[in-house]
């Protein structure tokens, strides 16, 4: 791997999209001449104006950067490099997961246009906001020093907590977004604190560096180096744990997910846990062995993986709101994605099957709250169970999507959630952790509960009140709908491109 | 000469010993005296004849008044023996601990500042004002012949940013005693207080970053040794050539930051009594205004250290006065070091003067006014006079 | 011992007493006193070590900048109900026993790993004089490598920044009904 101080042909994607940044703040602030200008041609109030020019600038804009993303690879000839004083990594597999956190982010606009003009939240800070969260998620996954690690994650979380508290004539909003703000804190300064011993113990902040100069001779852990990383390590784990809420730390998941607005929920519990994700592959599941330490590691992961396994599954059974039940359904997902790391075999295998799980998983989640952001109404949220009664009698489109995205969280085949979960325990069974691996499959039977009672709620049960009224500018929410549902069958009868990919990006944080 | 003392070298840990005392003397000085000479002036320019009451009997009948100087020892006994006050307050404990946190930041802060040059201690006792001490010119001049030290109590690399940092840590001292003394005019002075300094602290930082950048250095030390270099041959750079624009910003931002009229809304008496310390009484208030006033004497030592060339004295080098034209002037070193510190005195009261006489000159500022001068005009301004000095500076101008 | 090393372990113990005031404070004022009280304590461990441009910003950014912020808001909330005014939540008593027992087992690794608290005394009276030096800790070191090693770095954080003021005007902009658009 080639170090360069500087080749903008390596970060094309990333540089697109601060500009993207700079151009919507420009336009927004020059939004009154240019409503002038196009105000013969479109019939619209200057509010309704300003919102469409933010949402359109937006799509352009990531389509442009998702077409930058190819366009490097095919500059740089698919070698990765290191960046800027090791500060970034970028090409190679990277590029893969890049464009599918951009996926996740067009996605996340699609659902997003029509759902910011009902809930009247002003669309260039929306916009602006994704823009930089997807931006931290981008360098977050690409850094390569601790130092780029922390500032990228707070990027990708600070706008986050902004956006969940968007709604703020919606008191749960605000409640999720302090929520949201005050775990966070608190969530980074495990992760600084762990940085800290890490260089503390090591010297450096290059994560490779640290990684290789940390030696675990035992697992008594019996000299200064070695008990301050692992501590290092473990406060790192923890600051990373919240992220992507792993029992205990995910008391803020279903309160937050709850509180925000859905396209924002959906955004979160996809981009977020996927880079945060692969951030925790880099350090845990490298090619680095972690010597006496590993078998520490092989019980607290594999314990706090296999709890949130059955506390995400059990919890989410009693829950009546859907948005609830997918948090609680996204804690049990972290737990399985966990699970797949929690042999500690640092093999790419490994790493491969959470990539795979969490790329699945983009499609499957954007696609659940997509049906529900498409059955929201101006005044009415669709959120319960009882929301549901009914749904598939008006909308049997709806009703279909939801049925893939259930079959698919469920690990029902054809769908992806079913490769992917082949792939998980497939990671256990090669560990010979058994007990574990039944386990995490009878929850994933008991998940198969709470999934299929949406669908005999919305297909068995009589709607309570007229539903009927039908919406115009849903065709971004169906966009989105049919994407992801063609992702989800598509990967999950032909899971060998895919796997490619996950091998690729995976291969790259070796 | 191996005896330490906690590891630091007994001779240098004395003479530090000395300087120290004698520059944080000079600020408890600079208080009293500032003190007295702000009644005086006041009372000038009011057309009256100000304290001249108290004095010391001598025998004859007559009294030592030194022209009411006298009367500040008189208060400060007052102070001490009267009754101290206590509010109801939330926090006595506080309540005292303001009283700290204004007063301790002020005197530290000097700590930075060169008074005089380099100081060759073996020579200094050959001058004709040491020499006739028995012993020690003997002494030093064998056992310690190359033996120089600064007149400077902290040879810090960061000191220009040590200053600031002192400065910053000032603000608790009016947060905390207008909060804890429980009196709504207290409190008012303390929101004032507090969002004035960090308004203008920003200014007077962005001021001075066009100095740094001219000089290279944060070093206070360093900065003076700038200034005594010569433009052209002949022209002192000192900071008022090189940053004019940045002198009249710096004064602005440095007398805001110390509450002065015209910036004197945290403590406008005609409006909230007499601001966050209201509720002192004693000599708890005494310590308030004396930490006011050794603060004023600060700014004026910050201005001629940054603008006027410290304690430089044009064209006087560590051997003599080496002139434009040519000519040199030997001057013995005994007599640099006095000039030096004459200079840097001399300088201080001045600029002492002048800020006491901005007190009677200008009416109080509205709050709105003082908050748009310090964001819209000063904070602008800075960053333009940075610019411009940037510029000049990549274009080889200094 | 060298004096630095004294010194530094004084603020070190001055740093965890603030930060212990920090927790058992009753009224938060006190609380952000004792946070006040370990960033000088740092501080003087930073300037301790040489970095005297870090001990500075230290004091500049967290004592002056923020923590004023801190105590700014505090003096303006005007705290005076009991219910504010608590030492500890009742769920205190559930985590701190497990803080105490993690903190333990540290302490307990640590202690063995360093021998006995003689040898840890023996190890600091003999460990070496900490040394100054031009390219370490002055502005110019401190500089140079913001402008170099971490130039990226610096200029993500300055991005970041702007995301935090887009993301606080978002938050603010909006009237109770959602309906203003400033």
């Amino acid at each position: 791997m080639s170090e360069l101080f500087f080749d903008p042909a390596f970060l094309l994607g990333e540089l697109g999209l601060a500009a993207l940044i700079v151009v919507l703040t420009l336009a927004d602030a020059f939004r009154k001449p240019l409503y002038q200008l196009f105000n013969g041609t479109t019939q619209l109030s200057e509010l309704e104006y300003r919102n469409r020019q933010a949402g359109w600038l937006t799509g352009i804009g990531f389509v442009i950067v998702a077409a930058l993303f190819i366009y490097t690879n095919k500059l740089t000839g698919g070698e990765p490099a290191i960046l800027l004083h090791n500060s970034l990594k970028a090409g190679g597999g990277l590029l893969i997961g890049k464009l599918v956190i951009l996926i996740a982010g067009i996605l996340t606009l699609l659902l997003s246009i029509r759902y910011t003009s009902i809930e009247s939240i002003p669309g260039i800070d929306y916009y602006l906001l994704l823009c930089f969260s997807l931006l931290g998620a981008l360098t977050l996954i690409a850094a390569e020093n601790f130092i780029m690690l922390f500032l990228a994650l707070e990027m990708m979380s600070i706008p986050i907590y902004a956006m969940v508290g968007l709604k703020r004539y919606n008191p749960r909003s605000d409640e999720s977004a302090i929520k949201y703000l005050l775990l966070g804190g608190f969530s980074s300064g495990f992760l600084l604190l762990g940085i800290s011993f890490l260089y503390g113990a090591t010297g450096s902040l290059v994560i490779s560096d640290v990684l290789t100069s940390l030696s675990f001779p035992t697992i008594e852990l019996a000299t200064p180096q070695a008990l301050f990383g692992a501590l290092g390590l473990i406060f790192l784990f923890i600051g990373l744990a919240f992220k992507v809420s792993l029992v205990p730390f995910h008391a803020w998941t279903p309160d937050v997910y709850e509180g925000a607005a859905t396209p924002i929920t959906a955004f979160m519990s996809v981009a977020v846990k996927l880079s945060a994700f692969a951030v925790i592959l880099k350090i845990f599941a490298g090619s680095t062995s972690f010597g006496g330490f590993d078998s520490i590691l092989v019980g607290m992961l594999g314990f706090f993986a296999l709890i949130t396994v059955m506390y995400g599954n059990s919890v989410a059974i009693v829950q009546t709101n859907v948005k609830r039940m997918l948090a609680y359904s996204s804690i049990a997902h972290a737990g399985y994605m966990a699970l797949a790391i929690a042999p500690m075999t640092h093999t790419v295998d490994a790493a491969k099957a959470v990539l795979f799980y969490g790329i699945g998983y983009v499609a499957m989640n954007m696609l659940a709250f997509g049906v529900l952001i498409y059955l929201t109404r101006q005044n009415h949220y669709c959120e319960t169970l009882d929301d549901l009664k009914g749904v598939a009698r008006k909308f049997p489109g709806a009703a279909a999507m939801m049925t893939i995205a259930m079959f698919s969280l469920a690990g029902i085949p054809p769908a992806v959630g079913f490769v992917g979960k082949i792939q998980i325990f497939m990671q256990l069974i090669n560990a010979h952790m058994y007990i574990t691996a039944v386990i995490a499959l009878l929850f994933s039977f008991v998940a198969l509960y709470f999934y299929i009672n949406v669908l005999v709620v919305m297909y068995m049960k009589e709607p309570d009140t007229d539903k009927t009224i039908e919406s115009s500018h849903q065709f971004p929410v169906w966009v989105a709908m049919a994407a992801s549902a063609l992702l989800i069958i598509l990967l999950g009868i032909l899971p060998t491109p895919l796997l490619n990919w996950s091998q690729q990006w995976a291969s790259i944080l070796f | 000469m191996e005896s330490t003392f906690f590891g630091i070298n007994t001779v240098t840990f004395i003479t530090n010993l000395v300087i120290a005392g004698g520059i944080f003397g000079f600020m408890f000085t600079m208080g009293a005296v500032m003190s007295w000479s702000e009644r005086k002036q006041s009372a000038q320019l009011q057309d009256r004849i100000g304290a001249n009451r108290a004095g010391i009997p001598l025998p004859g009948g007559k009294s030592l008044k030194v022209w009411g100087f006298i009367n500040n020892i008189a208060d400060a006994i007052k102070c001490l023996v009267k009754e101290d006050f206590k509010p109801r307050a939330y926090d006595l404990f506080m309540y005292n601990l303001a009283i700290f946190f204004a007063f301790i930041p002020a005197v530290i802060s000097v700590a930075v500042i060169p008074f005089a040059g380099e100081v060759h201690l073996a020579e200094l006792f050959q001058s004709w004002y040491l020499k006739w001490i028995p012993g020690l010119p003997e002494y030093f001049a064998t056992n310690l012949p190359n033996y120089v030290f600064r007149v400077q109590v902290a040879n810090l690399n960061v000191g220009l940013l040590f200053v600031f940092a002192v400065g910053s840590i000032s603000v608790f001292g009016a947060i905390l005693a207008g909060w804890s003394s429980n009196n709504k005019f207290s409190m008012m002075g303390a929101l004032r207080a507090c969002s004035q300094m960090i308004s203008y602290e920003v200014a007077m930082g962005l001021a001075l970053l066009g100095i740094i950048f001219i000089y290279q250095t944060v070093d206070v030390w360093s900065l003076v040794q700038g200034q005594r270099e010569l433009a052209f041959g002949w022209l002192p750079k000192w900071g008022i050539v090189l940053q004019p624009f940045a002198f009249f910003l710096f004064i602005a931002s440095a007398v805001a930051e110390n509450k002065r009229m015209p910036f004197d809304l945290p403590e406008a008496e005609s409006e909230i009594i007499s601001g966050y310390y209201t509720e002192y009484s004693a000599f708890k208030m005494l310590m308030f205004m004396f930490a006011e006033f050794i603060e004023i004497c600060f700014v004026a030592i910050m201005i001629t250290t940054l603008f006027f060339g410290g304690y430089s004295v044009p064209y006087l080098m560590a051997d003599g006065f080496h002139w434009p034209w040519g000519a040199f002037t030997a001057v013995s070193h005994g007599n640099v070091v006095l000039l030096e510190l004459g200079s840097f005195l001399t300088k201080v009261f001045f600029f002492c003067f002048l800020l006491q006489q901005a007190r009677w000159s200008l009416p109080r500022f509205r709050y709105d006014q003082l908050m748009r001068l310090g964001w819209k005009y000063l904070l602008p301004l800075a960053l333009l006079n940075l610019v411009v000095t940037v510029i000049i500076v990549a274009l080889g101008g200094f | 011992m060298d004096f630095n090393i004294f010194m530094y372990l004084t603020y070190g113990v001055l740093a965890i007493v603030g930060a212990l005031g920090l927790l058992i404070a009753k009224h938060p004022l006190r609380g952000a006193m004792g946070l006040l009280v370990t960033m000088l304590a740092l501080a003087g461990m930073y300037a301790q070590l040489h970095a005297h441009t870090i001990a500075v910003f230290q004091v500049i950014i967290y004592a002056g900048a923020i923590m004023v912020l801190i105590i700014y808001f505090i003096m303006l909330l005007d705290i005076q109900s009991q219910d504010y005014i608590k030492r500890f939540a009742p769920l205190f008593w559930l985590g701190a026993p497990v803080v105490a027992v993690i903190v333990g087992i540290f302490l307990y690794k640590l202690m063995q790993i360093l021998g006995s608290s003689a040898g840890v005394m023996s190890r600091l009276s003999n460990a070496p004089a900490l040394q100054s030096s031009e390219s370490y800790g002055g502005m110019k070191a401190f500089s140079t490598s913001l402008l170099t090693t971490y130039t990226f770095a610096f200029e993500y954080v300055s991005t970041l920044l702007f995301a935090a003021i887009v993301a606080v005007i978002a938050i603010v902009q909006l009237d109770w009904k959602g309906q203003g658009h400033a």
